[in-house]
């Protein structure tokens, strides 16, 4: 990337986050509304009892898909199809986390579990998710 | 023959590509993991990035910019309104993400040892302002406080550790100088 590159990289992030969160605020409600459920079926089959303190990850969806429309590649339906696609593993991600944190109710586990959904989750999986869809190029650049 | 010459040269820089990107997933993982545990481990001896450190530098920053507060322990006190500095608050995981990013791109360590010393003070600086920008907020208008602390600002910090990394190929690895 060039130096008008990058700058125009950081307009279209800025840009693409703001109409995804702005989008995402209003699905939001369903989109827990559907967590919700599943986690519903998930008590009536186990029985648990739940719990009011459980953790999301914090939209490291919104970040990852602005950061997939701001890298200057793939077409515009590639992209829509990507996106769609990390909403629908990130909300897999939040079950399974969701159901992990139900189980690890009152063991150590639960301490770090919440550290792991925040921050691992949060800012590390786009980073890593990033990488490898779209820029491995990057490794070009680097020197053996 | 020219063709399935290319093509097996083409596969073999394909399996050599895939390779490197694994590689440096599987080193920004490992990294990440083992600077995690220890900045967990051993919190209170970490400079600047603690949480009693962030909460009295955050209070002494507030009270220059003319916010009126309080501090008790880690928890700050406005007239409307109160934070408490946890872990998430003192950047502490950014500085990993960024350190784990350059240490696991393969470079020369003069320059990791460059954009790691770079990334440091911006982020430091770069979270300070984020915690008065968000004191202000919720003095101001507590109602949105939550969904900007939450997911405005997280995405910020995701974006501010990609974009320094891109500026440190750019500007450091690219440039071949160190």
């Amino acid at each position: 990337m060039g130096k008008h590159d990058v700058i125009y990289f950081a307009v279209k992030f800025s840009i693409a986050a703001a109409v995804l969160l702005t989008i995402f605020y209003f699905i939001f409600p369903y989109y827990r509304g559907a967590l919700r459920y599943s986690i519903g079926i998930f008590f009536d089959i186990t029985k648990l009892q739940p719990s009011n303190n459980l953790f999301l990850t914090s939209m490291p969806y919104v970040s990852l898909s602005a950061l997939i429309v701001a890298t200057p590649k793939r077409t515009a339906k590639e992209k829509i199809m990507f996106i769609i696609l990390i909403f629908a593993l990130f909300y897999i991600i939040d079950i399974s986390f969701l159901i992990i944190q139900i189980l690890a109710q009152g063991t150590f586990i639960q301490y770090y579990h919440i550290l792991v959904v925040q921050d691992f989750l949060t800012i590390a999986l786009p980073i890593v998710f990033w990488f490898l869809l779209d820029y491995k190029d990057l490794i070009v650049y680097s020197e053996k | 023959m020219k063709d399935v010459v290319t093509g097996s040269n083409q596969k073999m820089f394909k399996l050599k590509f895939d390779l490197e990107a694994a590689k440096f997933i599987f080193f920004f993982i490992i990294s990440l993991s083992v600077f995690y545990f220890l900045s967990i481990r051993f919190e209170e001896f970490i400079p600047f990035f603690n949480m009693q450190s962030t909460a009295q530098v955050l209070f002494f920053f507030l009270k220059s910019v003319g916010i009126n507060a309080t501090i008790e322990s880690y928890q700050i006190i406005f007239s409307n309104f109160s934070i408490e500095i946890v872990r998430q608050c003192t950047g502490i995981f950014e500085v990993i993400a960024i350190a784990s990013c350059i240490l696991a791109f393969p470079s020369s360590i003069k320059k990791k040892i460059i954009g790691i010393s770079l990334a440091l003070p911006i982020i430091y600086f770069f979270n300070m302002g984020r915690l008065i920008f968000l004191s202000a907020l919720g003095m101001n208008y507590p109602s949105v406080f939550e969904t900007v602390h939450d997911y405005l600002l997280q995405i910020t910090f995701v974006f501010l550790v990609i974009f320094f990394w891109i500026f440190w190929v750019n500007k450091v690895v690219k440039s071949g100088k160190a």
